[in-house]
C-alpha cells in the first residue's frame, strides 16, 4: 500500500504534476466535504482531474465549454497553451501554481482542471451560484434615484458601480480577508481623484485586521474607523451603487464586501448625514430645506426629551402659564418621576422598534398596533403616563428615523441626556452638549475633521452642506480637497 | 489650530468676563463711564499689544518656551503655570458666585465646576485642534445668544439712561478701565501658541482686540441703556439683561441663554490648562501629556473643592493687584523679552553671514 505524506493547510503547496498526490491533499484538506467534486478525465491520451464546488459553477457552462471541449477536441501535446488557444476558447482562465490557490478558486466557483505531469492547473471562471436578483435598496429609499440597490454578490455590485462610472479610472482591487473564511474585498476608487496615501492606508489597515471569517462590512468598520473612542463612525455606509460613485467621484475609498448588501467608504463626515442622493435630483432650494429640517430633527431626537425633562423639573418659569398648567396638571397624576417615565417611555418604543424590527413582517405590524395601543391610548388613560411626554416621545422617535445611519449613537445620546436634563437641568445639557461637540471634533477620518466643512470652516465646501448650490456653480471635487488642506 | 479657531477661542474667552462682570465688587459706574472705562481699556491695551503684535508679525517659528538659558526657561514655565492657575482661580470664582446666586441659589456647585474642569481636561487630552474647533462649533452658538438678548430688548433702550462721562470723575472709570486691561489675558493666548496656529499671526492682534472690544462695548453700552441706575443694584447686570428678554409668549429665557455661557468658562479653562500643561512639560519632560494634563486638571479641582465661601471669593476678585501684576509680566515683559531676544539673534546671524561673506 502506498502511503502518501499529506502537507498541513496552509503551507503553499506547488502543483507537482502527481494527480493522485493532488487528489489526496484536497480531500485531505477539505475533509472529503460533500460539496467538493473531484473527477478523472481523460482528454485524447492527456490524464486530468477536474476540480469545482457543488452548486458554485455553470454546470452546463462545463459540460459545453470546457469537458466537451476536452473530450472531443483533445489538445495534441500536453499543453496548456494548446488548450486555451484551440480547445476551450469560449471561457476565461488563468494559470494557478499551488494546490492552495487551486482550493480557494474552487470554492469561488471556479472550475479548476489540473494534467498529469504539468506543474501548474488552470481554473476557469464559470461560477454560476444562485443569488438574489438586483432589487430596490431597503435602508435608502429614494425618490427620485436609481432603483438598483447592492446585492449579496460583490461581482454584481462592482457592475452595478462599473455601469454608471465608464472611466478607466475608476480602479477595483480585490484582496483576501479572514483565515478561515477567504473572505474578498473589493476596494473601489477613482484614479486621479482618490489620495493615494489614503489608500495605501485603507488596504494597510485591512491587511492589519485579523478576522477568521467576514460575514459583514460591520466587521471590517471598527479597523478603518478613527482611533479615539467616539460616538460616531468616520466610516460611511450605504445600499446604493449611485450613492457610492458620487463618494468615489469625491475622492473616497469604497469597499465592497461579497456576501453583503452593504458597502462602506471612508472618510465619512457628519455633514453627510444630512445628504441624500434626493438633494442633487431636486432643486437647491428644496434641498437645502430638507437638510435643514434634517438638522433640526438630529438636534430634536438627541435633545428635546432631556430639554423638555430640565424644563419641568427646574425651569418651569420657561413655560407661558397656560402651558405650564396643562404639562403640570398631567404629570401630577402619573405615579413617576418626570425623568423616569422619559426613560420607561423611549425604553418600551425601543423594545416596541427592536421587535418590529426583528419579527417577521407579518407579525411585526401587530407589534405596533399594540404597542400604539398600550403605551398610546390605555397607558394615558389609565394615568401612568402623561400625554405631553408621549407627544415628546413621538416626536422624538420620527425625528431619529430621518437620519437612519446615526440612529444607534442618537438613541444611546437621547438617553444619556434624559439623565443630565433630569439632574443639572440646562446648565447639565449644555455641559453634556460641549462634551458631546468635544467628542465629534476629536475625530478626523483620515485626515478630514469629522465636523468639516463647518469646523474648521471650509468656506468652498460650504456649497455643498447645509446650502444646495446648484449644479452649474458646484464642483464636487474642489470640496474635498479644500477639506483635506 | 486655525487663526479662525484662535480668533473665536480668545473672543468666548474674553466675553466671558463681560457677562459675569459685577458691578458691585468694585464701585458701579454710570451709563456714560461704563462705555467710557470700555474705551479707556481699549485704548490701553492697544498700546500694550504694540510688542504683542510685532512679536505676532515676525518671522520666528520657534516655541514660546524655547530659551537658552534652563534656569530662566523653569522660571518662565512656572510663572505662565502660576498665572494661569490665577486665572483660572478667578473665573472658577466669579462662575461660582454666579452658580450660586442664579443658577441654583444657595448650593454648594463645586461638583458643577469640577464637571466643567473635567470637561476642559477631555478638550485638552483631545489636543489644541479639537479645543479649536470645539470653539469655532459654539461661537455661533454664543453670538447668537448674545444678539438676541440685544434686540429682543432694544425697546428697553432709554436713552436718558446714558448719563454723561465723567460726571463723577475720570478715577473710577480709568480704575474700571484698568481693571478690564487685567482681565484681558487673551492677548498672551496667540503669543505663547504662535507656532502652532495654521495660517500664521499675521495682523491678528488688532483686528482681534478691536473686534472683541466693540462687541464688549456694545453689550457694556446696551445693558446701561436698558438697565440704567437698576443695573448698579444687580449683581451680575448683564444677568439682569436677559432676564427681560422676551420670544412672543415666553417670556423668561434666561435659564435657556445663561446656560450657554457655560461655554465661555468651559474655553477659557480648557486653554488655561492647555498652557499650564505645556509649561509643565518643559520643565519635566519626561512627563507625559496626558499626565500633564491630569496633573493640572488635578490642581484645578483641588482649587475648586478649596474654593471659600462667596464672600471671601468676592474680596478675590476686588484685588487688581494681582490680575495686573500677572498681566503685565505675561502681556508685556515677555513678549519684550522675546523680541529682544530675536532682534538679537538675527543680529548675530547678520553678523556671522557677513563675517563669512568677508572671509571669502
Amino acid at each position: 500500500m502506498n502511503y502518501i505524506s499529506v502537507p498541513k493547510r496552509r503551507e503553499d503547496v506547488n502543483i507537482d504534476g502527481n494527480l493522485e498526490l493532488t487528489k489526496a491533499i484536497v480531500e485531505n484538506w477539505t475533509g472529503k466535504s460533500a460539496d467538493i467534486i473531484l473527477r478523472d478525465f481523460v482528454a485524447g491520451k492527456i490524464k486530468g482531474l477536474s476540480l469545482s464546488c457543488d452548486g458554485m459553477c455553470d454546470s452546463l457552462q462545463v459540460t459545453q465549454a470546457i469537458l466537451g471541449p476536452l473530450k472531443r477536441n483533445p489538445p495534441a501535446v500536453n499543453n496548456y497553451d494548446e488548450v486555451l488557444k484551440r480547445v476551450v476558447t469560449e471561457v476565461d482562465a488563468k494559470e494557478i501554481k499551488t494546490i492552495n490557490e487551486a482550493i480557494d478558486d474552487a470554492m469561488a466557483g471556479f472550475f479548476v482542471i489540473f494534467f498529469e505531469g504539468q506543474k501548474t492547473a488552470l481554473s476557469f471562471s464559470v461560477q454560476g451560484f444562485e443569488q438574489r436578483s438586483i432589487d430596490e435598496p431597503v435602508s435608502e429609499v429614494q425618490e427620485r434615484g436609481s432603483r438598483e440597490g447592492f446585492t449579496e454578490n460583490f461581482k454584481t455590485n462592482m457592475t452595478l458601480i462599473r455601469k454608471r462610472l465608464r472611466s478607466p479610472d475608476l480602479r477595483f482591487e480585490i484582496l483576501t480577508t479572514g483565515v478561515t473564511g477567504n473572505n474578498r474585498i473589493c476596494l473601489c476608487s477613482l484614479n486621479g481623484r482618490v489620495d493615494e496615501k489614503l489608500l495605501d492606508e485603507v488596504k494597510k489597515r485591512i491587511g492589519n485586521a485579523e478576522f477568521d471569517t467576514v460575514l459583514s462590512t460591520g466587521y471590517l468598520q471598527p479597523f478603518l474607523d478613527t482611533d479615539y473612542p467616539s460616538f460616531f463612525s468616520g466610516v460611511g455606509i450605504t445600499e446604493r451603487p449611485d450613492t457610492m460613485v458620487a463618494k468615489l467621484c469625491e475622492g473616497k475609498v469604497g469597499i465592497v464586501l461579497d456576501g453583503t448588501p452593504y458597502a462602506i467608504y471612508v472618510p465619512h463626515i457628519f455633514a453627510e448625514n444630512l445628504h441624500s442622493f434626493d438633494d442633487y435630483a431636486e432643486r437647491p432650494f428644496f434641498a437645502t430645506f430638507i437638510r435643514l429640517l434634517k438638522l433640526l430633527s438630529f438636534l430634536i431626537s438627541v435633545l428635546l426629551p432631556g430639554m423638555y425633562v430640565a424644563l419641568t423639573i427646574f425651569h418651569q418659569e420657561l413655560f407661558p402659564g397656560d402651558i405650564l398648567f396643562s404639562i403640570l396638571s398631567q404629570e401630577l397624576q402619573t405615579p413617576f418621576p418626570v425623568m423616569i417615565e422619559a426613560i420607561l417611555i423611549h425604553l418600551i418604543f425601543e423594545v416596541m422598534r427592536e421587535a418590529g424590527l426583528r419579527m417577521p413582517k407579518t407579525v411585526g405590524h401587530a407589534v405596533s398596533i399594540v404597542g400604539a395601543l398600550v403605551i398610546g391610548d390605555a397607558a394615558v388613560t389609565a394615568g401612568l403616563i402623561a400625554a405631553p411626554m408621549l407627544i415628546i416621545v413621538a416626536l422624538t422617535a420620527i425625528s431619529s428615523f430621518v437620519m437612519p445611519q446615526i440612529y444607534g449613537p442618537v438613541a444611546v445620546l437621547r438617553l444619556v441626556f434624559i439623565v443630565i436634563g433630569g439632574t443639572l437641568g440646562f446648565y447639565g445639557i449644555i455641559l453634556g452638549l460641549i462634551a458631546l461637540v468635544i467628542n465629534m471634533t476629536s475625530i478626523s477620518p483620515y485626515g478630514i475633521p469629522y465636523t468639516a466643512p463647518f469646523s474648521p470652516i471650509t468656506l468652498k465646501a460650504f456649497r455643498d452642506f447645509i446650502w444646495r448650490q446648484g449644479w452649474k456653480k458646484m464642483s464636487k471635487k474642489i470640496e474635498v480637497d479644500e477639506m483635506r488642506r | 489650530m486655525t487663526r479662525v479657531q484662535l480668533f473665536m477661542m480668545m473672543f468666548l474667552s474674553r466675553v466671558f468676563i463681560t457677562l459675569l462682570y459685577m458691578p458691585t465688587s468694585t464701585k458701579s459706574l454710570n451709563g456714560g463711564d461704563s462705555i467710557l472705562q470700555i474705551l479707556i481699556g481699549t485704548i490701553i491695551l492697544v498700546i500694550v499689544a504694540y510688542p504683542i503684535d510685532k512679536y505676532l508679525n515676525g518671522d520666528t517659528k520657534e516655541s514660546f518656551l524655547k530659551e537658552k538659558s534652563r534656569i530662566f526657561q523653569i522660571v518662565e514655565c512656572v510663572v505662565i503655570i502660576a498665572a494661569m492657575l490665577f486665572f483660572t482661580l478667578i473665573s472658577l470664582t466669579r462662575f461660582n458666585i454666579f452658580a450660586t446666586t442664579v443658577i441654583f441659589p444657595a448650593s454648594d456647585l463645586r461638583f458643577f465646576l469640577l464637571i466643567i474642569a473635567l470637561c476642559s481636561l477631555y478638550c485638552v487630552v483631545m489636543g489644541l485642534d479639537v479645543l479649536g474647533r470645539t470653539a469655532e462649533i459654539f461661537f455661533g452658538f454664543i453670538v447668537f445668544s448674545i444678539s438676541f438678548v440685544l434686540i429682543s430688548t432694544v425697546g428697553r433702550i432709554e436713552f436718558i439712561n446714558f448719563t454723561p462721562a465723567l460726571y463723577d470723575g475720570i478715577k473710577e472709570p480709568l480704575k474700571q478701565g484698568l481693571f478690564s486691561v487685567s482681565q484681558t489675558i487673551e492677548l498672551f493666548f496667540p503669543v505663547f501658541l504662535k507656532d502652532k496656529i495654521k495660517g500664521g499671526t499675521k495682523n491678528f492682534i488688532y483686528p482681534w482686540l478691536l473686534t472683541t472690544m466693540a462687541f464688549l462695548l456694545i453689550m457694556v453700552g446696551w445693558q446701561s441703556g436698558v438697565l440704567g441706575d437698576y443695573g448698579k443694584t444687580q449683581l451680575f447686570p448683564l444677568f439682569s439683561l436677559t432676564s427681560l428678554s422676551t420670544l412672543g409668549f415666553v417670556e423668561r429665557l434666561d435659564a435657556f441663554i445663561t446656560s450657554s455661557w457655560l461655554v465661555c468658562i468651559f474655553i477659557r479653562v480648557a486653554i488655561f490648562i492647555y498652557i499650564s500643561k505645556d509649561c509643565l512639560v518643559t520643565v519635566f519632560p519626561k512627563v507625559k501629556n496626558k499626565d500633564a494634563s491630569l496633573i493640572i486638571a488635578a490642581s484645578v479641582g483641588l482649587i475648586i473643592l478649596l474654593m471659600k465661601e462667596n464672600y471671601s471669593s468676592r474680596l478675590l476678585l476686588e484685588k487688581i493687584y494681582y490680575p495686573f501684576a500677572f498681566f503685565v509680566i505675561l502681556v508685556i515683559i515677555l513678549p519684550i523679552i522675546k523680541l529682544m531676544r530675536n532682534k538679537h539673534e538675527e543680529n548675530n546671524i547678520n553678523n556671522t553671514s557677513l563675517c563669512a561673506s568677508n572671509t571669502i
